[in-house]
């Protein structure tokens, strides 16, 4: 059980990363980004392939990162020049985009066999049950440290004019900001979070496949987000922990439910995932740490 | 010869092959209160939008200040000090009323990536410096007590207001104002007028977008006409209000 909750914890501070990530494009920015899978696979991918290659691990996450970066701004270059909604269409093309290289590029991937024996980092020192604690500790304090940097960030005046263009991007032109850097900017810095996730992810599985690039994660995030508090960093952290905890309970369900079989218990489980999501809209539409207006210092 | 803060040359525009700006050709002096009057579809509001940037222009010129600025970029035209206002009161519905003067505050170090997730002490110093300008400027148009407020909670009448705030928050050298007292009372109408004098008597050219002819005639001079996409009279408000051909277009015609 312990080592079960380890296990939950670290990929819950994985899904607290992407809706870090998300938080930032599209709580701050407004931008609805529906590719996050895309660019958690990319960075999977990335880091797998440097580390395969023999770069150590850290290297690898930050190839991760820096691919996240490189795709992040493509995909924004990409959409400058469509209306919002298209963003959100584009990005979905571009999560399956990644899938489908990743299943047929085989010189590059392994293609559908996916890429396994992942460098594990420090698990031939420590046996399974230390890395597993080991990494739970070096996903947590990424997820402290990222959470850290975007709080910064949602305080500052940066942060201030992200939200503006969340609101009215043609106004913020007229109060003087560069719109488009902005929009660059938020996008890359997002990927390249979302990207490290994916490497955190690969490494902690040591096994990353095109079977892992789902729209079910986006979704998952987009709900996470929605029940933590979209627009406040801290919001983020607690709806990613929050939506993998709640999927993970749903597997006891089955223990509950009598008469079921386990089809239908599959079933059930994204049915309970779904109702919540409208339960949390009803009751807490603004999520359980809603976003804060600042105050005017006193003058 | 006569500087102009603003010189629009043969400025045209058109909209999908209907032509709204046919050749309009205007001088604003530098430090003038100039008035821009004319029937509905004569093509004010486009020629506000071409200036400031919203519109590509589909020919002709415009120099602030000396350098041309035909087809720049409104935040490029926001930081040279060419404010504007919107007829509807626009605002980032969930910001407050000081955020939104913050914003519209230049030279902020802060908005850039690097100096944001670092912190600088040019960020904090020129937040210092803006926070104390947005409170100013707050007093002056009476939203110091709303300061804290989202713009959705605020009135009609404030919203008029915060477009002013937000404008002069940017330091301007020039404001094109569209309509900063259309359907407010009479009473905020004239108060509105008052901080427009007030801003002019600072420094600040005006160019203004008005019906009230009463408020024309008390704030402008000197007063331009349009109609049909070009400018028909230019000079004060007396001269173009005897003029027949400007009574027909606009006055419409006294028996």
């Amino acid at each position: 059980m312990l080592s079960y909750l380890i296990f939950a914890l670290t990929i819950g501070g994985i899904y607290a990363l992407l809706a870090l990530s998300l938080n930032l494009v599209w709580g701050s920015a407004g931008m609805v980004n529906l590719g996050l899978a895309g660019f958690f696979g990319v960075g999977a991918y990335a880091s797998a392939i440097a580390t395969g290659a023999g770069a150590p691990v850290v290297f690898g996450w930050g190839i991760a990162a820096l691919a996240g970066v490189a795709v992040g701004l493509l995909v924004t270059f990409a959409t400058l020049r469509l209306r919002d909604d298209y963003l959100a269409i584009v990005t979905l093309g571009f999560a399956e985009m990644v899938r489908l290289v990743a299943l047929n590029e085989r010189w590059l991937t392994s293609g559908a066999d996916g890429i396994s024996g992942i460098a594990a980092p420090m698990k031939a020192e420590l046996g399974t049950g230390g890395f597993n604690l080991f990494y739970l500790a070096v996903v947590s304090l990424i997820v402290l440290g990222v959470w850290w940097m975007l709080a910064r960030l949602d305080a500052s005046p940066y942060g201030r004019t992200l939200k503006a263009i969340r609101e009215d991007q043609e106004l913020a032109r007229f109060a003087g900001k560069p719109v488009l850097r902005f929009k660059y900017e938020a996008f890359a810095l997002s990927a390249a979070i979302a990207a490290l996730a994916g490497a955190l992810y690969a490494h902690f599985q040591s096994y990353f496949s095109p079977d892992h690039i789902q729209p079910l994660i986006t979704i998952y995030i987009f709900l996470g987000l929605t029940a933590g508090g979209v627009g406040r960093p801290a919001g983020a952290v607690a709806g990613g922990y929050a939506v993998l905890l709640f999927i993970e309970a749903t597997r006891f369900a089955a223990d509950v439910l009598p008469g079921l079989k386990a089809v239908e218990v599959a079933a059930f489980r994204e049915i309970l995932i779904g109702a919540a999501l409208l339960i949390m809209l009803h009751l807490k539409p603004q999520g359980f740490l809603p976003e804060t207006m600042p105050k005017a210092p006193k003058p | 010869m006569m500087i102009g803060a603003l010189e629009i040359s043969g400025l045209r525009r058109a909209f999908y092959g209907v032509e709204v700006l046919r050749g309009v050709d205007l001088c604003v002096r530098e430090g003038s209160f100039t008035g821009l009057i004319g029937p509905n579809g004569a093509g004010k509001s486009t020629l506000f939008n071409v200036v400031s940037g919203l519109y590509p222009a589909g020919g002709g010129t415009v120099r602030f200040a000396g350098s041309d600025i035909t087809n720049s970029r409104p935040e490029t035209l926001v930081r040279a000090g060419l404010a504007r206002s919107f007829q509807l009161a626009r605002g980032f519905p969930r910001l407050t009323v000081f955020q939104h003067l913050m914003l519209h505050g230049q030279d902020q170090p802060g908005d850039r990536l690097l100096a944001a997730l670092i912190g600088s002490s040019g960020t904090r110093q020129a937040e210092n410096r803006l926070a104390e300008r947005a409170h100013s400027i707050a007093r002056r148009l009476k939203l110091a007590h709303v300061i804290d407020n989202p713009v959705t909670a605020l009135s009609g009448g404030q919203k008029k207001l915060l477009e002013i705030a937000r404008a002069l928050m940017s330091e301007p050298r020039m404001i094109l104002f569209d309509e900063p007292m259309a359907g407010v009372n009479p009473t905020l109408a004239s108060e509105i007028g008052e901080h427009l004098t007030a801003i002019n008597r600072e420094g600040i050219t005006i160019l203004i977008i008005e019906h009230d002819m009463a408020l024309v005639r008390r704030l402008c001079d000197p007063v331009i006409v349009m109609a049909n996409g070009r400018v028909m009279a230019e000079g004060r408000f007396e001269e173009i209000a005897a003029r027949e051909d400007v009574q027909e277009a606009y006055l419409g015609r006294r028996h």
